[in-house]
């Protein structure tokens, strides 16, 4: 099969497993609360119902609220056909992280527009403080690029996968940067206790603070866009850092197999930031750098490690 | 003045042809775009001036990059200067347009200077002023004298591209120049002081030692880290856009200090690609940059006014220069596949090589942290962007001035429409560019050391653009079709009614929490005083401009004011002093002669 069009079918499924993922957060932090929580499919009813209602829009609102949800959606399911999931083959033609991390920029990019677009304060606040700490995490980001160049000589992320698959030791270097990339994960995605996804309390957001304005098949996209970067996020940290498993032939049953060990990963991570969402309170937006900071710190370490000491 | 340059010859070489060719790419719309903008002065001040000194400037700007000779070069380079400052003082009813018009001309002339004298001093070795002799006699440069050169090329050309903490002029005299003006001095004639820097650097000098280099990399650093903390804070969109062109300056002289430190470890194939991403983005920089000024000017043009904080809701009237904006937005915050990615991509891929392949670890680590803040460098320009963009032209009009708005000529249009469809166009095709390019360069190193298939750029991001686009219509289209009603209302306020534009966020606002970080290099200060209202009073100032240059000018003024008191206004002092000087010449001649 070729190459190109395996790449859209695991993307396709990642495009369609992410309300899953997020259904499946919201019930892990469900039970570690102590309540029984809503289903793990509820997610894709909230999407279904939104996109039966009217949308309504800002009469002050221009052609960004019209068309950004859509360009934010279209960079993630670009994205989403940019990374493995479950397959690796041997020649890829996508997969440059430079290449994919600028563009997940441009769902942030979209979503900032939208906040001032509708001359809300609410937008305002949460496009400041999103482009805030994006400025401060691109470093961080582009560090972990380099230090996986370092480590496995290419930018793709196939490769990447590929290569570390047939490495058979874990490097200290490795276990920081995968804490790195977390701590990336927590804020790029706004988790806690860098924004509290689960309330609109003006305080706390970020997020929710852009998207605020929107509604119906808007908000549709918007989130379903914001759903796919997490899944792509998690995939990410996944297979560049612990890929075993992951399927280099179209056997059945590696691919079944494959499949099994992705979503068990998958479902580890998801139980570590339920962990910390359930553990930790959301923290002042002043203290966010310091966490960035910690990540920095890693990642440099990290580097330190692989290039300078031998 | 052309028959000195035709009896000396004209440059064809590569570099020359390239920058020539960058020059040309620019002008051609920002001369369209003039023709409508001009139409702004009608009555107040002449418009053949206007007119007649931007194609004067233009001129000049390539016929500096294709002298042969350094005479020509210079004289060329002082006529470029000159325009360029009667440009900024065009508009001299306002004196604030004069007194940066002052600041920049005595720039200008500090540059001057130190390119006379580094002109001289190459004579005094090579016994020539033609730059192929001096290229091919660059072995008799040797040891202090390559110091000397490189200083003298650093500062020379450095006070021109707005090397910090030659910078100060950059955010004052663009501004003050008319938006056509600016965009010519911003996306190219800080190019042409890097063209000559390159030329210096690259082929009149055999080699720079490495402590040089990494100099050149840490200035670079620093001057695109300050200038966009800088460019953060303002209020003034030109100024914030001449911050962010000294940003991009800082960033190309960067990868090319790094492409030096490649060279002199014989690293000649990543070496070529940081040359190549420099100059990449040095095209880039001029196309997006001078788009950028363009709807900057045309919302001046519109409302008379370059204070965001009185602009707002400008796309409702002015569709056209929106979307050419959101482009040049898109291209600055380097949104693939315009092109401001292409460049930004290779200059972030040429510091992962080569602080992956820098032999001495010590060298190796300053390239890595160099790298991670050129990396937070672009994160703040996409701050910047984004700032810039939706304060002015997203939102509501916070201020009469962008509700009563004048219709822009067609030919501005077209200008900012060619520029554009250039940002589409030279970062969809990026890697036909770099291909072109590397070959193009690749002779300026010796043939065998350079490895193509390592460098040579993929087309994914042609592949990439062809899903994304592939994706949007789909989802578009989808979005369209499904039948669900699209309903008017207002903005929602948690149930406030009585929203007032004068409620949205300003530029103030917006940049405030990473002020909390960076306030002490940014200049930026702000004082709240709570009565039965809420004052605030914020004030963005240079950091260098009050700490390095006020004092100096004080000083001078001093020395003056104190030598001022020879000017007695009495004849027999002024025959006295004629007498002393004729006494010291003759005791001079006496002693010397």
């Amino acid at each position: 099969m070729n190459h190109n069009l395996t790449n859209i079918f695991q993307g396709m499924i990642l495009i369609i497993l992410s309300p899953f993922f997020m259904g499946t957060l919201n019930k892990i932090k469900a039970l570690m609360r102590g309540y029984k929580g809503p289903s793990v499919l509820q997610v894709y009813y909230d999407l279904s119902k939104l996109s039966k209602k009217d949308t309504i829009r800002s009469g002050r609102s221009s052609f960004v609220t019209e068309y950004g949800p859509v360009m934010a959606l279209s960079v993630a399911v670009t994205c989403s056909f940019m990374i493995p999931v479950i397959f690796v083959g041997s020649k890829n033609s996508l997969g440059n992280l430079i290449l994919i991390v600028f563009l997940l920029g441009g769902i942030k990019l979209a979503d900032a527009l939208i906040g001032l677009d509708s001359s809300s304060t609410f937008g305002g606040m949460g496009t400041s403080r999103e482009l805030f700490l994006s400025m401060l995490a691109e470093p961080v980001m582009f560090l972990i690029i380099m230090y996986l160049y370092f480590q496995y000589g290419t930018l793709n992320i196939f490769e990447i996968t590929l290569n570390n698959l047939h490495m058979s030791t874990t490097t200290a270097g490795d276990i920081l940067a995968f804490v790195s990339f977390f701590i990336v994960l927590i804020v790029e995605n706004a988790r806690l206790p860098i924004d509290n996804p689960e309330t609109h309390l003006e305080l706390t957001m970020i997020h929710e603070a852009m998207v605020l304005d929107l509604s119906g098949r808007d908000l549709l996209l918007i989130e379903l866009a914001s759903m796919i970067k997490f899944a792509i996020f998690i995939t990410m940290i996944v297979n560049i850092f612990i890929p075993f498993g992951i399927s280099t032939s179209f056997a059945i049953p590696l691919i079944i197999e494959a499949a099994g060990l992705f979503l068990a990963k998958v479902f580890a991570v998801l139980f570590v930031i339920a962990m910390i969402e359930v553990l930790i309170a959301k923290s002042r937006l002043f203290r966010a750098p310091d966490l960035i900071a910690v990540s920095f710190s890693l990642i440099i370490a990290a580097i330190s490690f692989s290039r300078f000491i031998d | 003045m052309l028959s000195i340059l035709f009896n000396n010859g004209i440059l064809f070489d590569n570099l020359s042809v390239f920058f020539a060719a960058t020059i040309s790419i620019v002008s051609i719309p920002i001369l369209i775009y003039t023709l409508g903008y001009i139409k702004e002065y009608k009555d107040i001040y002449s418009l053949g001036y206007n007119i007649a000194l931007t194609a004067i400037l233009i001129v000049s700007m390539v016929l500096v990059v294709i002298s042969k000779d350094g005479i020509t070069f210079i004289v060329f380079w002082e006529i470029m200067s000159v325009t360029s400052f009667f440009l900024v003082i065009y508009e001299h009813n306002e004196r604030a347009n004069i007194d940066s018009g002052i600041m920049y001309l005595i720039m200008t002339h500090i540059s001057g200077f130190f390119l006379m004298a580094m002109f001289a001093f190459l004579y005094q070795i090579t016994g020539s002023t033609d730059f192929n002799e001096i290229a091919q006699s660059s072995n008799l440069i040797s040891g202090n004298d390559i110091k000397t050169v490189f200083v003298l090329a650093v500062i020379g050309f450095g006070a021109k591209a707005g090397f910090v903490p030659l910078h100060a002029w950059l955010p004052k005299a663009h501004p003050s120049a008319p938006s056509n003006a600016s965009a010519l001095m911003s996306g190219v004639m800080l190019k042409v002081a890097l063209y000559g820097l390159i030329r210096v650097l690259y082929l009149f000098l055999e080699y720079v030692p490495l402590y040089l280099s990494l100099s050149l990399v840490t200035l670079g650093v620093i001057t695109a880290i300050y200038s966009i903390l800088n460019a953060l804070v303002q209020k003034d969109i030109k100024k914030l856009l001449a911050y962010s062109s000294a940003e991009n300056v800082g960033m190309i002289l960067a990868t090319i200090g790094l492409s030096l430190v490649f060279k002199h470890y014989g690293l000649n194939t990543i070496s070529l690609f940081a040359f190549v991403a420099a100059l990449l983005h040095i095209l880039n920089h001029a196309v997006f940059k001078s788009l950028l000024f363009a709807s900057a000017g045309s919302v001046l043009f519109a409302t008379g006014s370059k204070n965001m904080n009185e602009l707002g809701g400008l796309y409702h009237k002015m569709k056209f220069a929106t979307m050419a904006a959101f482009i040049g937005t898109l291209s600055i915050a380097a949104f693939p596949p315009l092109n401001g990615f292409a460049s930004e991509m290779i200059i972030l891929k040429s510091f992962i090589l080569g602080s992956a392949q820098v032999p001495e670890s010590w060298a190796a680590g300053i390239v890595t942290i160099s790298g991670a803040l050129i990396a937070l460098t672009g994160g703040g320009a996409f701050y910047a962007a984004i700032k810039s963009f939706v304060i002015t032209y997203l939102g509501s009009p916070r201020s009469v001035k962008a509700e009563k708005i004048h219709e822009t000529p067609f030919a501005m249009k077209m200008g900012m429409g060619i520029l554009a469809g250039l940002c589409i166009l030279f970062g969809v095709f990026s890697p036909f560019i770099v291909k072109r390019l590397i070959y193009g360069f690749s002779g300026m190193y010796s043939a065998a050391t350079i490895d193509f298939s390592v460098i040579e750029m993929d087309y994914e991001i042609l592949m990439v653009t062809g899903i994304m686009l592939g994706s949007f219509i789909m989802i578009g289209a989808v979005a369209k079709l499904d039948g669900r009603k699209i309903l008017r209302g207002d903005t929602w306020g948690c149930g406030f009614i009585n929203q007032s534009n004068r409620m949205q966020y300003t530029a103030n606002a917006l940049s405030q929490p990473q002020t909390r970080l960076f306030s002490k290099a940014q200049g930026y200060s702000k004082k709240v005083k709570i009565t039965s209202l809420i004052h605030i009073n914020d004030c963005v100032y240079d950091t260098f401009e009050e700490k390095a240059y006020v004092p100096v000018v004080k000083t001078i003024n001093s020395i003056s004011s104190k030598v001022i008191r020879i000017h007695q206004g009495k004849v027999r002092i002024y025959v006295l002093y004629i007498f002393l000087a004729l006494g010291a010449t003759m005791l001079g001649v006496y002693n010397f002669g």
